[in-house]
């Protein structure tokens, strides 16, 4: 290690932190514990629905009252016990109705065993192979420093088992809380059929926590559980019904199940047959998830850090060094963790779930999406129009070189026609695919409309599946040009203009010099103009949202508005996450591709050298 | 005074300091909890805003104390509601379109208001019970109505009495021996014409109804549906002789050349109400929020404007219209139940239904109110829209749970026909079939 190169290149090859590999593992290890611990939680949120859910259902029990409300729910929802009692000219009554003869259905579920325990494994195998491939990278530089990687790799190991593990215990709780919670739907029908207390009353002296109402005899309006749930129920011969408890598989669940018939208050001629659903599960819905997950996560990076500074603390000055340097980038590593990070962990974590926006219930669905997702054939369409719509790309950077070396120079013209080549680039896409789409439209469009005069047309650009997506590539070659030409001419200043003097002495036309001069003089440019603009191909939007909405027939149906569409429209974000981790892969893999084609040529140029 | 250095300090600074202090304290204490103010999501915008800030200042005054802050999402309202609620912090009462009612209703995020009609003074049969039924599940109401409209075809007279039809007096007025698909196409065709001698038509019938929420009353009035009755499968109905009927109906009247073109990828075609009151589009399909944009021309005389049923299949006696209502909804865990309750009633009232009619864009959900609007208005419009309401049916959508992702599948079925020639039955099966995979989700 004698001159700068040398301790440069070795530099290099320490960059790697163990840290990171170790990070990277500490937080497989949260992400495992958190989706072990989160099956419980699921079964529960399956069980019993959400807070506000089950609020709107127990508002509909006849003669409830809110104290019911106010001790079935806590505090969650803000309704105090006492104003029951305000009754008056302007205000509420909360007693309406009277006890009609009921049904009641407990219902308890339990996720279907098989998917947590392989899910949970998942960021363990992922964790596993991050590892390897740390270890089996750069293996003739000097190897890493041995506490954190042996933490790592030990961390790692223990990760399945904790996840088994905690699938087991999740396995056995629920079985508890099934058989609990049928004896207690069981105890509300004898108390009230005992008693001839109203079922909310005998709900709560039984322990349920929840209770709602329906009717039985309309699966659609069975509103209160999940649609497969009660078709199911629905479909159940009367006779088993009216046997008590018995299970209904459903919805990829096994859900325990029990009911019975109250008699009627007063017993006049029966009125409308209700019946009241009872939903169980704790009140204490949360799992412990989060807190989990953030003690792990903080717990095991501390550890790491520990190990990473300990070899340090011989070396005061380096460990000082090392401290003042972590201090200066942690505001700015502290912004990256929360809002980079944190949400890309976050949709990683979403994306293995059912999620939807507004319902406490995530079911656990492991890689179920990502399989759905490779499946569905609209998927691939947007993937392929994406694809498509990139080869804009190579266009576009012909043109903006074509126009760099056109307007190099300082004169006013040619100012100007930079300025106004530049502008597009920096106006708001949403006006700019406004104005298009007006200029574009097939009957009062200016474009067709000068078609007409010599004769041709009309087109139609946005309106036909052949012609859609070659319109909007087409305007965003024309947005980015100004940009990429500003780009290019700033590399061709980097070009020593001796270069060319030289090669005009020595013949060279100027084809010969673009060829030898101009090209190989710009290929870092190129390189960096061609890796941003894919990705932010692969990111088109506004364009479609604003101009055809993924029309006509799914033409223009780009990645991007695909997963827009999916979680805001239908409001799957499970799916659309997943969607969004499939096309990171994918534009991770072109970009490496061209990282890759690129070290090819400067180890071929080196090999020259 | 000194500092720990030894520089004096003017005792003004020190004063100012203590000052600026306890202000800076009191800025970061947390305040006391309003109780008072209660927010409402909705998505009016303009003039419609403009109006139900009238609305909430009026409750404001019979409520003193409280204060009513709107937040309206004009654009994006669904996500902007979806999000408040996920963030823990939900509206005190929101509005609920009709197609959105099984996302909140099923999730729990609708009260049921059957406890408190009687101290709200709300009675079921005060409002129109096709517009109420669709807030409704069993005995619980989730919504109290706010407003309405069904969808019908506007009539452009002028450009009809260019092609030489008289339609009768009435706003309503329908042509008398009926008005069946056969009566509509020759209107269309009669209408149709090429002004400015350039080989292309510029007046046209009516403008493509490409999308669900468009053309589903078509498949009503042929004598189908879109849906079994229970909602839980499309084949054999979207797919049914009655449904491909009509979009037979429809893609020929494209094909003809009764349509203008542009029309395939856009949600809504931003020339088509320029195109009806310039006299160069006979019909208009569209609902009572299309209204305040040629009332003044109506008011002027410059459109001289009918309101009609929707044509019906010659097999059947009428048409069988779609209709579309919102409502006022309060979420369970609002912070406020009891007052935001209360303020929902009063949204709902027959007085805020009287000042919100000022903006024109729906018919009132109370029958009272609705027949003071009609009975006020002298071009007899409103009579019209509430006539043609008697027969018109709520969306799926207020029933059927992810009816957005039917919605977009089914614009494929005439897409496809105009687009790629593909045979209706055809492209009306693979959808149906996909439409029975979302349901079956």
């Amino acid at each position: 290690m004698n001159g700068p190169v040398e301790r440069a290149r070795h530099r290099r090859g320490r960059t790697p932190l163990p840290a990171i590999a170790a990070a990277a593992t500490a937080l497989g290890l949260a992400a495992s514990l958190a989706v072990a611990a989160n099956a419980v939680g699921n079964a529960r949120d399956r069980a019993t629905g959400n807070d506000a859910r089950m609020a709107a259902a127990l508002w509909e029990l006849p003669g409830a009252g809110a104290q019911a409300v106010a001790q079935f729910l806590g505090n969650r929802v803000a309704i105090q016990a006492a104003e029951a009692g305000g009754r008056g000219p302007g205000e509420y009554g909360y007693e309406a109705g009277a006890l009609d003869p009921v049904v009641w259905i407990a219902i308890d579920p339990e996720p279907a065993s098989p998917s947590w325990p392989a899910g949970a494994t998942v960021p363990a195998l992922l964790a596993v192979l991050l590892m390897a491939a740390w270890a089996t990278r750069r293996r003739h530089h000097p190897p890493p420093p041995r506490y954190p990687a042996t933490t790592s790799i030990l961390t790692a190991a223990l990760l399945a088992l904790v996840a088994v593990a905690a699938a087991r215990w999740a396995d056995l709780e629920l079985e508890d809380l099934s058989a609990a919670h049928v004896s207690h739907a069981l105890d509300a029908a004898s108390i009230a059929s005992a008693t001839g207390a109203t079922p909310a009353t005998a709900a709560r002296v039984a322990g349920l926590p929840w209770a709602t109402a329906t009717a039985l005899d309309r699966p659609d309006q069975l509103w209160t559980m999940p649609r497969e749930v009660a078709r199911a129920i629905t479909a159940l011969p009367p006779d088993l019904r009216a046997a008590g408890a018995y299970t209904i598989q459903a919805n990829g669940a096994t859900y325990h199940a029990a009911h019975a018939t109250l008699p009627t208050a007063s017993g006049a001629a029966p009125p409308p047959t209700t019946l009241h659903l009872a939903f169980l599960g704790y009140q204490e819905t949360a799992a412990p998830t989060i807190p989990l997950a953030a003690t792990t996560t903080a717990t095991i990076l501390a550890l790491n850090l520990i190990l990473f500074l300990l070899p340090l603390s011989a070396r005061p000055r380096t460990l000082r060094r090392t401290l003042a340097a972590w201090s200066f980038l942690a505001p700015a590593a502290t912004l990256l963790l929360l809002f980079t990070f944190g949400p890309l962990l976050f949709s990683l974590w979403i994306s293995l779930h059912e999620w939807h926006l507004v319902d406490p219930a995530h079911p656990f669905t492991g890689l179920d999406n990502y399989r759905d997702i490779l499946l569905d054939a609209t998927w691939w369409s947007a993937i392929r129009n994406t694809a498509v719509f990139t080869l804009h790309v190579p266009a576009a950077m012909a043109v903006a070189l074509a126009l760099a070396l056109l307007t190099q120079g300082s004169r006013r013209a040619i100012r100007w026609a930079r300025l106004a080549l530049f502008l597009p680039g920096i106006t708001s896409v949403v006006a700019i695919a406004v104005v298009w789409k007006w200029l574009l439209n097939d009957g009062y469009g200016v474009v067709n409309q000068a078609l007409a005069r010599v004769g041709i047309g009309p087109v139609a650009w946005l309106t036909s599946p052949d012609t859609a997506l070659p319109s909007l590539m087409l305007i965003s070659v024309w947005m980015v040009v100004g940009y990429q030409m500003v780009v290019f001419q700033a590399g061709l200043a980097a070009i020593p203009r001796d270069w060319y003097d030289a090669a005009r002495v020595d013949g060279a036309g100027p084809l010969q010099r673009f060829r030898h001069i101009t090209l190989p003089g710009l290929r870092h440019t190129l390189f960096f103009v061609l890796v941003t603009s894919v990705i932010g191909s692969f990111q088109v939007f506004g364009l479609v949202y604003v101009m055809t909405e993924g029309g006509p027939l799914g033409a223009t149906d780009v990645a991007v508005y695909h997963i827009y569409r999916e979680a805001w429209e239908f409001l799957r974000f499970g799916n659309a996450a997943a969607m969004s981790w499939i096309l990171f892969a994918v534009v991770f893999a072109a970009t490496w591709l061209h990282f890759r084609l690129l070290e090819g040529r400067r180890d071929e140029r080196r090999a020259y050298a | 005074m000194k500092t720990r250095h030894g520089t004096a300090v003017p005792p003004g600074d020190v004063t100012r300091a203590t000052v600026l202090v306890a202000a800076l304290c009191s800025a970061c204490a947390p305040a006391p909890p309003d109780s008072t103010t209660l927010r409402v999501a909705l998505w009016a915008g303009g003039h419609e805003l403009e109006i139900e800030q009238q609305v909430a200042a009026r409750y404001e005054e019979l409520r003193p104390g409280t204060r009513v802050l709107l937040e309206s999402a004009p654009n994006g309202y669904e996500e902007r509601l979806l999000t408040s609620i996920a963030a823990g912090r939900p509206p005190d009462v929101y509005l609920l379109d009709s197609p959105d009612i099984p996302t909140f209703v099923d999730r729990g995020l609708a009260l049921d208001f059957a406890p408190y009609q009687e101290a709200l003074g709300f009675r079921v049969d005060s409002v129109f019970p096709q517009v109420l039924d669709a807030f409704v599940r069993g005995n619980a109401v989730f919504a109290l109505p706010k407003d309405f409209t069904p969808m019908v075809l506007y009539a452009n007279r002028g450009v009809l009495a260019r092609a030489g039809i008289e339609l009768p007096p009435t706003p309503a007025g329908a042509p008398a021996t009926g008005w069946t698909w056969d009566d509509f196409r020759r209107v269309a065709r009669a209408v149709t014409a090429d002004t400015d001698g350039d080989g292309r038509s510029d007046v046209f019938g009516l403008d493509f109804p490409r999308n669900l929420y468009q053309w589903v009353p078509f498949v009503w009035s042929a004598g189908g549906d879109i849906l079994a009755p229970d909602g839980t499968s499309a084949t054999g109905f979207l797919d049914a002789p009655p449904a491909l009927a009509a979009y037979e109906f429809l893609t020929r009247l494209a094909e003809d050349g009764l349509t203008p073109g542009a029309q395939f990828v856009q949600q809504g075609d931003p020339a088509r109400e320029a195109r009806f009151a310039s006299g160069n589009q006979a019909f208009l399909l569209s609902g009572h929020w299309t209204l305040p944009v040629f009332r003044d021309l109506v008011t002027s005389g410059g459109l001289d404007l009918a309101i009609l049923p929707i044509p019906h299949h010659p097999s059947q006696p009428t048409a069988t219209s779609v209709l579309y209502a919102s409502g006022w909804a309060v979420p369970p865990n609002t912070a406020n139940p009891r007052r935001a309750i209360d303020l929902a009633g009063f949204l709902a009232s027959p007085e805020a239904q009287r000042i919100r009619a000022r903006s024109g864009l729906a018919i009132p959900s109370r029958i009272d109110v609705a027949a003071e609007i009609a009975a006020a208005d002298t071009t007899g419009v409103e009579h019209a829209f509430t006539r043609l309401a008697e027969g018109a049916r709520a969306t799926w959508g207020a029933y059927v749970r992810d009816f957005s992702r039917i919605e977009a599948l089914a614009v494929e079925i005439m897409d496809r026909r105009l687009l790629t020639g593909e045979p209706l039955a055809s492209s009306a099966t693979d959808v149906a079939r996909r439409v029975d995979e979302v349901l079956a989700r």
